[in-house]
């Protein structure tokens, strides 16, 4: 008795029946666009958020690569990238390593360009290009900041630089490119050609020392899949790093971050659930009868499911484009303002296939919903049944006009009322909604705009000099990228409000017998149960030697900063003074000096009435205190070395 | 030779006090190719014990077997597939998919079993019901007669061993309504099926091989 189910005519009863009722499924196809394109719109955010995250560890760890092995011989580079774990390699050939003290604690390569690997270090000159002739060469914009390079194509660079080996060399390059790298990057690259290369090394390419970037197919227990790789290959004495990235607990944090990003996609499934029920059984009875009747001609439940299938993908597949470009739209205006700090667009950068197809899933997988909802219900039901208790919602004899006629209201109130349930919830969503809305609305206008910009910054722009704008750079004296003629430019703009500079120089100071006394009696007091303050700074070696100077000579190195405006003006208003009055009279006539020291009152900061000699000339002082030990540095030493000629200016719009 | 069979078929809507006795113990046979018409007052049960013998509704005591398929016990799914194959539905309100010509109208028990038409037969059946030239129209541009005979066709195509009609010709103008009845009297005879026909009018019943009378949800000799 039991005969083949055939679907076929289940598609095209849907398709007759899409095509047949036009307004309503216009009606639904703009619902499922909406829907489609806010799902759309929170997976991008949310995963734009988490990439995000994970991009910021790779900045900090210097390549996309899961693992980076270092000093490889081209033989061992070739072994590794044939093990089945690996999916890609990138490497380099490095000569050796730029040496100029002026790169500070920045480990800047000499390398023969590798397009692929310099995509993987995010170093390819965005402006110039990659050399492609000897004597060329393209470095990142820190390096050429700290060198004290021109920002210009066709300038001279002279790079010092130590090979392999130990052996250290000095060249000249004609700049042919550089890019902008992210702050945070301590490896980077110069690439050259390799007919430079084999010019500058002997032995080139044998002598070169490579460097492999290795994605693996797996990108889980980085350590120990690296470790594997080496064995596996018989790959010895080298170094390998992993890439921070991949890490799980940063996975999973990242995936933390990005979680409150996601959760809107319940209140998309919730309302968009509630507008496809709603829209579809507006002409609920009448669809009630329309199934009876299929059931009676003998439609089986699992043939009435696959037609109500094929009606939900037909809908979703008319709202799938749209609704992607609606999504896609509102993730490039919302996504750049959240996830900041990125030259690229995020909300380019971290497109990926993936989230449009997981919107269009949970798009259909929400009208699958709203059809199937009440199917479930009736599924099992005789055809008489559901006619039964079709007739037993109709209310009898109730709220009948005494002239038999009805208001439009009345007939809205009736079928509202008709399935309390849904208007029920129907309301409670509307209202969620207009209280999220609210919500949002009323955090953002209560916003002090003023407040909130002036907490993050007194001024609208800083303009710093290049070779110490980060902390791993060194101040290189030599450098002149701001100069008087950049400020006096900038305070004759008419946009321009005010111009602040500040400039600074490290000075040889003598203290005073009481001076010394304190600071060497200060940390030779206990720091805890088992050591003295002095002691505990033993893993500072240089500072323990600016402290021994100090007690034996009373010399040290001060820093003098020479304020004005704006930035006289924040230092006067943020900082607390210990002792003394400002006088901004004797202060300006240069008789008068300000002077910081450790937040231990009394320690390093004179009493006003005091007097400090800086360049052979006497002047008073005044103390103010900010946080933390002193910091005791030579002056050849890691460090800002500063110098009269280095300054800051603050701009002011 | 027997078709239909029930067996102390009762039937109850509503709990306790408002609990409605629709069928009190039917005990009925259908003999295998006669029209068997069932008459009685509205609320008789006349449209319940339809029902019953056609898989639509389940019975809360007895059994009904048709064409030795005892109902009894089936799941909704098996009923449905017994409703495509073993019996033939003509309704009042036609009850025709109107998204779908009547060509397809008529073959959709076909279609939803996935089997083909017998050709011949199905020739026949338009040449019999005068819809020939009709088949790719949709069901609102025929009228009321035309409907009834779409929906005719669709009873017989599957060749099943009952058809049921609830007052086939409530909807239709008098020459309709005659026009009707000798197309299902002519299935009758021709292709020697069982007809069950719920009717009002008593000159109907007066065509019918035998008549019942239901009172009270139960038979009347």
């Amino acid at each position: 008795m039991l005969a083949n189910n055939n679907l076929k005519i289940c598609h095209i009863l849907a398709w007759r029946d899409f095509k047949s009722h036009k307004a309503k499924n216009l009606l639904l196809s703009f619902a499922v666009i909406l829907i489609t394109g806010l799902y759309a719109f929170t997976f991008l955010l949310g995963s734009s958020v988490e990439n995000a995250y994970l991009l910021n560890y790779e900045y900090r760890y210097g390549s996309t690569s899961h693992i980076l092995y270092h000093g490889l011989t081209l033989h061992q580079a070739d072994k590794i990238a044939q093990h089945p774990n690996v999916k890609s390699t990138v490497r380099i050939n490095a000569l050796g390593q730029l040496s100029d003290e002026m790169m500070g604690v920045r480990s800047v390569k000499l390398a023969v360009t590798d397009r692929d690997y310099a995509r993987s270090i995010l170093s390819v000159p965005t402006t110039g290009r990659l050399p492609e002739k000897a004597g060329e060469i393209a470095l990142d914009e820190f390096t050429m900041d700290s060198l004290g390079i021109l920002h210009e194509l066709g300038a001279p660079v002279s790079i010092q630089w130590t090979d392999s080996r130990g052996g250290r060399h000095s060249t000249d390059f004609t700049l042919c490119g550089w890019w902008a790298s992210p702050t945070n990057f301590t490896e980077a690259c110069a690439w050259v050609t390799a007919e430079c290369a084999a010019g500058l090394l002997s032995g080139y390419p044998d002598t070169a020392s490579v460097t492999m970037g290795v994605n693996l197919h797996q990108p889980k227990e980085l350590e120990q899949q690296a470790q594997q790789i080496m064995t596996d290959q018989g790959v010895n004495q080298v170094t390998y790093t992993t890439n921070l990235a991949y890490n799980e607990a940063r996975m999973e944090m990242a995936g933390k971050q990005a979680t409150p990003f996601y959760i809107p996609a319940l209140v998309v499934l919730l309302c968009g659930f509630l507008m496809i029920y709603s829209i579809i059984h507006v002409a609920m009875d009448q669809d009630t009868r329309f199934f009876a009747g299929l059931k009676t001609l003998g439609m089986t439940p699992r043939q009435i499911r696959w037609f109500l299938l094929e009606k939900a993908a037909l809908l979703s597949l008319f709202g799938l484009l749209p609704g992607w470009l609606m999504g896609f739209g509102i993730h490039y205006l919302v996504t750049p303002r959240i996830v900041t700090g990125m030259e690229q667009n995020p909300a380019i950068y971290f497109l990926a296939w993936e989230t449009f197809a997981l919107a269009a899933l949970c798009a259909f997988g929400t009208v699958l919903l709203a059809y199937f909802l009440p199917v479930i219900r009736t599924g099992g039901m005789m055809p008489t049944q559901m006619l039964r208790n079709l007739e037993e919602r109709v209310p009898k004899g109730r709220g009948r006009s005494s002239t038999g006629k009805v208001s439009f209201f009345r007939l809205a109130f009736r079928s509202l009322w008709r399935n309390k349930g849904r208007t029920i919830l129907s309301l409670l969503s509307l209202l969620l909604s207009l209280l999220l809305l609210c919500s949002t609305w009323i955090r953002y206008t209560s916003y002090d705009e003023d407040l909130y910009l002036n907490g993050m910054s007194p001024w609208d722009y800083t303009i710093e000099d290049g070779s110490a704008a980060s902390t791993v750079q060194r101040y290189n004296p030599n450098n002149r990228a701001i100069t008087q003629q950049i400020v006096g430019d900038l305070r004759g703009r008419s946009e321009v409000l005010e111009v602040s500079v500040l400039k600074s120089k490290e000075v040889e100071l003598t203290a005073s017998d009481e001076l010394r006394q304190r600071i060497v009696d200060f940390y030779n007091e206990p720091y805890d149960e088992t050591m003295t303050r002095r002691e505990s700074q033993a893993a500072y070696p240089d500072w323990c030697a600016g402290l021994d100077c100090l007690e034996q000579t009373g010399s040290y190195y001060g820093i003098v900063i020479a304020l004005e405006d704006a930035y006289l003006r924040y230092v006067l208003d943020n900082c607390p003074v210990t002792s003394g009055d400002f006088d901004a009279e004797q202060f300006a006539d240069g008789r008068y000096v300000v002077a910081a020291g450790a937040y231990v009152e009394g320690v390093s900061s004179p009493a006003a009435g005091e007097t400090v000699e800086l360049g052979g000339r006497a002047a008073c002082r005044a103390g103010f205190r900010y946080g933390g030990y002193l910091i005791f540095k030579r002056k050849q030493q890691f460090g800002v070395q500063l110098s009269s000629d280095l300054f800051c200016a603050a701009v002011l719009i | 030779m027997e078709i239909v069979t029930v067996h102390q078929l009762k039937k109850y809507f509503g709990k306790g006090e408002a609990q409605v006795k629709v069928l009190d113990g039917i005990d009925l046979s259908i003999e295998k190719g006669k029209f068997t018409a069932i008459i009685g007052a509205s609320g008789s049960g006349k449209t319940t014990l339809l029902n019953m013998i056609g898989g639509l509704d389940t019975p809360d005591e007895g059994e009904v077997i048709v064409d030795g398929v005892n109902l009894s016990g089936l799941k909704e799914r098996e009923l449905a597939v017994f409703r495509r194959s073993k019996a033939g539905f003509v309704y009042q309100n036609f009850n025709l998919v109107p998204t779908l010509t009547v060509k397809e109208n008529i073959l959709f028990p076909l279609s939803l079993a996935g089997s083909t038409p017998d050709q011949r037969f199905f020739g026949d059946v338009m040449q019999e019901l005068w819809l020939e030239d009709r088949l790719n129209a949709y069901p609102h541009e025929l009228s009321g007669g035309g409907q009834q005979r779409v929906a005719i066709a669709r009873a017989l195509i599957a060749k099943p061993a009952i058809i049921l009609a609830d007052e086939p010709t409530g909807n239709l103008d008098v020459k309709s309504g005659q026009n009707v009845l000798g197309l299902l009297k002519m299935s009758v005879e021709t292709y020697h099926q069982t007809l069950i026909m719920i009717t009002h009018n008593l000159e109907i019943a007066q065509m019918a091989d035998r008549v019942l009378r239901m009172e009270d949800g139960r038979l009347r000799a």
